[in-house]
């Protein structure tokens, strides 16, 4: 009697043999766990994990023999924090410290309990940070990095004597539709950028100033990339970004026809700060950690990795960047306190003005 | 609730089977869908070998029946019995029956042969035995040829024979037939209703046919069951049933008939125009209180009386025998409408004060009644003819 | 009293009671602890404050116009959404059902490559593709001399919905049409009507359950979705899930966002009954007795509206897709390279543990081929209880197993992180997101196996009981077979979302848990487009690959079972 090869109970033998091989697959491809070494987690954002994280790794692994640092970075430094907030809520975190905390969400963090005081004295390098970007006066972070967000525009587009002096000039008619803006709701440059049109026109004043933007938006993106990619596409010829954007042009595209407008002078200051999480079980291996993010060999990475500037100033600027990154001549910044006591009534006020949903 | 089984009903085997109990017993089974009973407390034997043909209208819950007996749906109440075993727990896979569904149901995914095996793999008979029995059950049904093809690839009446021999290889103690023959086309219905019969007969298996066409039922069954409304009317042979039956919707629904309407008083049963009969010439008559009374007269002995010749139809002998004095038979001047040609035998239908009847007529009287269509005859009855129904 | 009052149950009905429970049990469980629990509890956070549990964050949210403005725009693209999918999804689903034309099987996995796609990389496609000088700009201003904003609107947003959710409605429609009995619209012709009235009369009101099934989940999709509609319409067009990530993830009001979330979840479950309900309305047909035969698109001036459809869907599908090849082969400078490709292969990236990138590859096949199993193995036997067991539909039951994608998934997330802390600690990483890729996976399990199993002729299943096969080894030898092609399309659809699911699996993974597109995000980050955009083209090919092995495979057991079994 001829049976079909695909015969009822070989169907039971496939099935199985699936389950199995998969069940197999799961349970053994494991995480490769040295229990003999001592950990330190560190979260962090996306693009510092895809940045200078593995060299900072090798690097502290090389001095600490026996100790293994392992990055986790699940989203921006927003998305990070609202991790670690929600695992200390549930009963605790792995984090051992947290790398990338903006100077803008550090008041949230404190109230929630993220950090834990700092012992400078072990952190000998901070000696050598300026003390305007040592900014936190409640000794729970230390900065290891800081960046401006301004307006870039491409050079083939758009010529010298076209270019907007002040923010203000970016409402002209001119610019219909050729700014494109990002949400400060979802990227930490669009929070900076919206911060600073609070800065320069004043509490109900930026919602005017933003009233009157409105038509030269283009777009307002929910992320840098995609913003930066339509910048690229040539969808407007304007972006909101950073300051370093020309420098990473020439680094990756040996192009500088993104150049970088500072309109009186200004650009938002982003300050980058580190600190040890509360409840860490090697705070003294943490400490060491930030001092390390703080010395020249990291700081050194900093700019051509995660496209911001040192906080030492002893580290060696490679030489593109010191010609193309600007550092403005008069940094804006908010005060953090400022912004956590209005920060929802901003977004807000804002969503409702750009969604013309009142 | 609690009914006693309907008259007939009864437990009645020719045969006994092992240990001198019915192949297959169901004991006041009940079944109700909602609001409808769908089974509504039916009892019936059914001798070891026997076949019996469950016969009813579309929705008398002949098949909710035939599921309750396979274990395919639970009865509400009451038990199924096979030789003697209560199977009414038994899920349909231990109950050791054969079905053959109305639209045959053959696997599609597996070829002929496969689906005459899958019985036999299911109770692990070794691969060879079932090898010579999937032979043996496809040359049974004559498809030896096509066992390799897939049910799709079948006429209608190819994919019957391969369910049969599909519910027939693993050699159940009970064979399950839900309307079996009536996805095929006339002609070849009538040629597979007489193979099943040989076959189930040579095969000695208890045989439970569900069917509502009557006159399958009566030419393959040994006896036949009418169901009407969730309950069985009337158990018998299938001429028990035509000769006797006990109920109006028996009596219409097998066989052909004539119905007229009498009322008891006395000594003799007055059928209005068509004349009075002595009560006593009445079959069954004896026992009947005064009142209403209706009587049923089967085509065949209606007795056509040409004007100027001898009583003419199939009861010639009886109505000569009923030649008795007057007013010991019915009679009633009629005329006759058409006569439907059929063969051997042909039917006269007539009109008789204003109502229409059938009378059957054989052989030469045939070629009268044809001469004589629309114009008077006299229609005589015999007493003994009349069968009495109860009141409905 | 009714009879059977007095006596109780038979004990087969036990059993078949029992069979029932012991069948949900799965899918009880996974959706229970894996998300009824961790994601009630967190919902619940909008109902409670000092004084207990009041609606006063709901009455405040139901009472601002900003909410419900936001509320009435979420609804409203994504009722244009569902509407594009479906005039997209149903001339797709009539190809794939009814003709046959060159390369019908590699379209016919090619077309659910959107479907694992992440956002930001659809919206890199879209850019390249319908951008001021993209591809379709270029032929515009090229034949006619003018160019038309699409990027930027509402259009886009609805476009990009419908490139993703139109597949999806192809799949379903496909799947009803293939099992509608060819002799129905035979007999309708014989009858007297045209083609129209054929498929008036006939044809689409078979093919509407399948429609609807496809319609409802593209909705509910659409009414979740936010990277698409920041990235290509952006903020003037925001929706509640924006919303909902700025409460949760940057203000960390998690009363409010749950509440928001709550609001969020009801009223997608209420279209979801809705749709349900109509669905349960059509007549249900089961498998043809005879198989559709696909009719070869040809050369006659009859087809050539549709080579044009074939051609317009082509356009539109492997466009995007194709953008995304192009961009991952070139660099800055404009020249031709496969430079990205040769640093997926090179190791020193942190993000992958020092691996090369492409080691994301195993973690992402790991990951989906786990979780596409336990949602199969959950969600069939779901179907097959309600199917078998219970046989009526069970709107509220099945509007309950819609709910993992009626949920925001960033509410989603921080439940589950929050669970994962607590109550489910004891279930090993490892399990984690396959787990929860499992829920979201369900409800689509669900959709496509519901229809094919129903197509199977419970008589069939009885046939082979009354031959002695017990209830498991009826449903292994008759019903698998013959539901084969359905569970497949589950397997895909799975798969492909586990693949895909990016906003969970950030919330939970362990470093060593990066995905492909996480990977990408993470290539993105580091300001390394082409590497991402490779890494997208691999997801696509690795993805699309196991469609095309599912269509196959789908294709070979159809061959083989012939007519009735031809039910997806």
């Amino acid at each position: 009697m001829p049976r079909c090869w695909f015969g009822p109970r070989r169907w039971l033998l496939c099935v199985t043999v699936v389950l199995a091989a998969l069940l197999g697959a799961v349970l053994g491809a494991g995480l490769p766990a040295g229990a003999q070494a001592q950990r330190l987690v560190v979260y962090t954002y996306d693009s510092f994990a895809a940045g200078p994280a593995q060299a900072i790794k090798e690097g502290f692994e090389a001095l600490h023999p026996g100790v293994e640092v392992v990055f986790l970075a699940p989203g921006s430094a927003g998305e990070t924090l609202a991790r670690i907030i929600a695992e200390l809520d549930a009963g605790g975190t792995d984090a051992d410290v947290f790398v990338g905390i903006s100077d803008t969400q550090l008041p949230r963090a404190i109230d929630h309990g993220v950090f834990m005081k700092l012992d400078r004295s072990l952190i000998p390098n901070l000696d050598k940070v300026p003390v305007h970007l040592d900014f936190d006066e409640t000794g729970h972070v230390i900065p290891f990095d800081h960046g401006y967000v301004t307006i870039i525009y491409d050079s083939r587009v758009l010529s010298e004597e076209e270019l907007p002096q002040t923010l203000e000039d970016l409402t002209d008619p001119r610019f219909r539709s050729q700014l494109i803006a990002i949400d400060p709701r979802t990227s930490s440059v669009g929070h900076a950028f919206l911060m600073w049109t609070i800065a320069e026109f004043g509490d109900p004043g930026y919602l005017e100033f933003w009233e009157r933007l409105a038509p030269s938006l283009l777009t307002v993106t929910g992320g840098w990339s995609a913003a930066y990619s339509q910048y690229e596409a040539g969808e407007a010829p304007m972006m909101v970004s950073y300051s370093t954007d020309t420098a990473a042009g020439v680094y990756y595209a040996d192009s500088d026809h993104s150049r970088i407008l500072t309109p009186k002078g200004q650009a938002y200051q982003q300050i980058e700060a580190a600190g040890i999480v509360a409840g860490t079980d090697v705070p003294e291996l943490a400490h060491r950690f930030l001092d390390y993010l703080l010395s020249e060999e990291v700081q050194g990475l900093i700019p051509t990795t995660n496209w911001m500037f040192p906080v030492n100033p002893e580290a060696p600027l490679p030489g593109f960047f010191a010609k193309y990154a600007v550092v403005p001549e008069e940094p804006v910044r908010l005060d953090a306190r400022l912004i956590e006591e209005n920060e929802q009534r901003w977004l807000r006020e804002w969503a409702r003005l750009i969604t013309g949903l009142r | 609730m609690h009914r006693e089984p309907p008259a007939g009903a009864a437990p009645a085997a020719k045969e006994p089977g092992p240990g001198g109990l019915p192949g297959l017993a169901l004991i006041d089974l009940h079944k109700r869908f909602g609001p409808v009973a769908a089974v509504d407390g039916v009892s019936l034997a059914v001798a070891e070998g026997e076949l019996v043909a469950v016969v009813g209208p579309s929705g008398c819950g002949k098949t909710t029946l035939l599921r309750l007996v396979a274990g395919l749906e639970q009865p509400d109440t009451g038990r199924v019995l096979i030789q003697g075993r209560d199977v009414t727990d038994l899920p349909p896979e231990r109950r050791d029956v054969g079905f053959v569904f109305q639209q045959f149901a053959l696997f599609p995914n597996m070829s002929v042969a496969g689906n005459v095996e899958y019985g036999l793999k299911r109770r692990g008979i070794p691969r060879a035995e079932r090898t010579r029995r999937v032979q043996e059950m496809l040359a049974m049904v004559g498809l030896a040829e096509l066992a390799h093809r897939r049910p799709d690839q079948l006429s209608a009446g190819q994919q019957q024979r391969v369910a049969l021999a599909r519910a027939l290889a693993p050699r159940p103690r009970t064979l399950l037939l839900d309307e079996p023959l009536s996805a095929l086309d006339a002609a070849i219905r009538v040629r597979l209703r007489e193979e099943l019969r040989e076959t189930q007969r040579r095969l000695g298996i208890t045989t439970l046919l569900v069917t509502h066409d009557q006159e399958e039922a009566l030419a393959i069954a040994d006896r036949v069951a009418v169901m009407h409304a969730g309950r069985l009317e009337q158990v018998g042979t299938p001429w028990e049933l035509y000769d006797r039956p006990q109920t109006r919707f028996v009596a219409g629904f097998i066989g052909r008939g004539n119905f007229v309407d009498g009322r008891v008083a006395g000594d003799v049963i007055d059928f209005g125009p068509l004349g009075r009969v002595p009560k006593a010439a009445v079959p069954g008559a004896g026992p009947l209180p005064d009142g209403p009374v209706q009587a049923l007269v089967r085509p065949e002995a209606v007795v056509l009386q040409w004007p100027g010749a001898p009583a003419a139809g199939a009861a010639r002998e009886e109505a000569a025998a009923a030649q008795g004095p007057a007013g010991s038979a019915l009679v009633a001047a009629a005329v006759i409408v058409d006569v439907i040609f059929g063969g051997e035998r042909s039917l006269v239908q007539l009109a008789v004060h204003g109502r229409p009847w059938i009378a059957a007529v054989f052989g030469a009287a045939v070629h009268a009644a044809v001469r004589h269509v629309g114009r008077p005859v006299t229609l005589r009855v015999p007493p003994a003819a009349l069968r009495l129904l109860p009141p409905a | 009293m009714h009879p059977s009052a007095g006596r109780g149950m038979g004990s087969a009905q036990r059993r078949r009671r029992r069979r029932a429970l012991l069948l949900l049990l799965p899918a009880a469980a996974l959706l229970t602890f894996v998300f009824y629990l961790p994601v009630g509890t967190a919902l619940l956070a909008g109902f409670r404050d000092e004084a207990g549990y009041s609606p006063a964050r709901f009455v405040a949210l139901l009472t601002d116009p900003y909410i419900l403005g936001l509320l009435r725009f979420t609804a409203w693209q994504a009722f244009l959404s569902a509407a594009l999918s479906v005039a997209i999804g149903v001339p797709l689903g009539y190809l794939l059902a009814n003709r046959s034309f060159p390369g019908k099987s590699l379209a016919a996995s090619l077309v659910m490559v959107p479907f694992v796609m992440p956002a930001i990389t659809v919206a890199l496609g879209f850019l390249i593709m319908y951008g001021v000088n993209g591809w379709f700009n270029e032929v515009l201003a090229g034949l006619f001399g003018f160019k038309v904003r699409v990027l930027h609107t509402l259009w886009a947003i609805v476009l990009a919905h419908a490139f993703y959710n139109g597949p999806l409605v192809a799949r379903m429609t496909q799947g009803a049409w293939e099992r509608l009995d060819p002799a129905l619209e035979e007999s309708a012709r014989t009858l007297g009507a045209g083609p129209f009235a054929v498929f008036r009369d006939v044809t689409l009101p078979a093919v509407m359950p399948g429609i609807l099934s496809g319609a409802v989940l593209a909705f509910i999709y659409c009414f979740m979705s936010f990277p698409i509609v920041l990235s290509l319409g952006g903020a003037r067009y925001s929706t509640l899930e924006v919303e909902i990530f700025t409460l949760m993830r940057v203000l960390l009001d998690y009363e409010m966002a749950a509440a928001l979330a709550a609001l969020q979840a009801c009223v997608s479950l209420l279209f979801a009954y809705i749709f349900l309900r109509l669905e349960g309305r059509a007549p249900y047909l089961f498998a043809s007795a005879r198989a559709r035969r696909a009719r070869p698109v040809g050369g006659r001036i009859r087809d050539a509206w549709l080579w044009a459809l074939l051609a317009a869907l082509t356009v539109f599908f492997v466009g995007p897709m194709a953008s995304i090849v192009a961009h991952s082969l070139t660099d800055p400078a404009g020249g031709v390279t496969a430079g990205a490709y040769a640093r997926l292969m090179t190791a020193g990236h942190d993000f992958h543990l020092g691996a090369p990138p492409v080691r994301s590859i195993q973690n992402s096949l790991r990951f989906a081929a786990l979780a596409a199993a336990i949602a199969l193995v959950s969600g069939a036997s779901f179907v097959y209880a309600t199917v078998r067991f219970v046989g009526r539909r069970l709107p509220f039951l099945e509007t309950l197993s819609l709910a993992p994608i009626a949920v925001s998934s960033v509410a989603l997330a921080y439940g589950l992180s929050v669970a994962f802390r607590g109550p489910l600690q004891v279930v090993p990483q490892d399990w984690r997101i396959p787990l929860v890729h499992a829920v979201l996976a369900f409800p689509f399990v669900v959709r496509a196996f519901r229809p094919v199993l129903q197509g199977v002729d419970a008589r069939l299943v009885e046939a082979a009981r009354l031959l002695g096969a017990g209830r498991w080894r009826a449903f292994v030898d008759v019903e698998l077979p013959m539901a084969a092609t359905g569970l497949l399309v589950a397997f895909a659809l799975s798969f492909g979302l586990s693949v895909s699911e990016t906003t969970a699996t950030l919330m939970l993974a362990r470093p060593d848990q990066v995905t492909m597109p996480v990977s990408v995000y993470r290539f993105l980050a580091a300001r390394d487009f082409r590497s991402a955009s490779a890494m997208a083209v691999l997801l696509m090919a690795v993805t699309g690959g196991v469609f095309w092995l599912a269509e196959m495979l789908a294709a070979w057991l159809r061959r083989r079972q012939g007519g009735t079994a031809h039910a997806s």
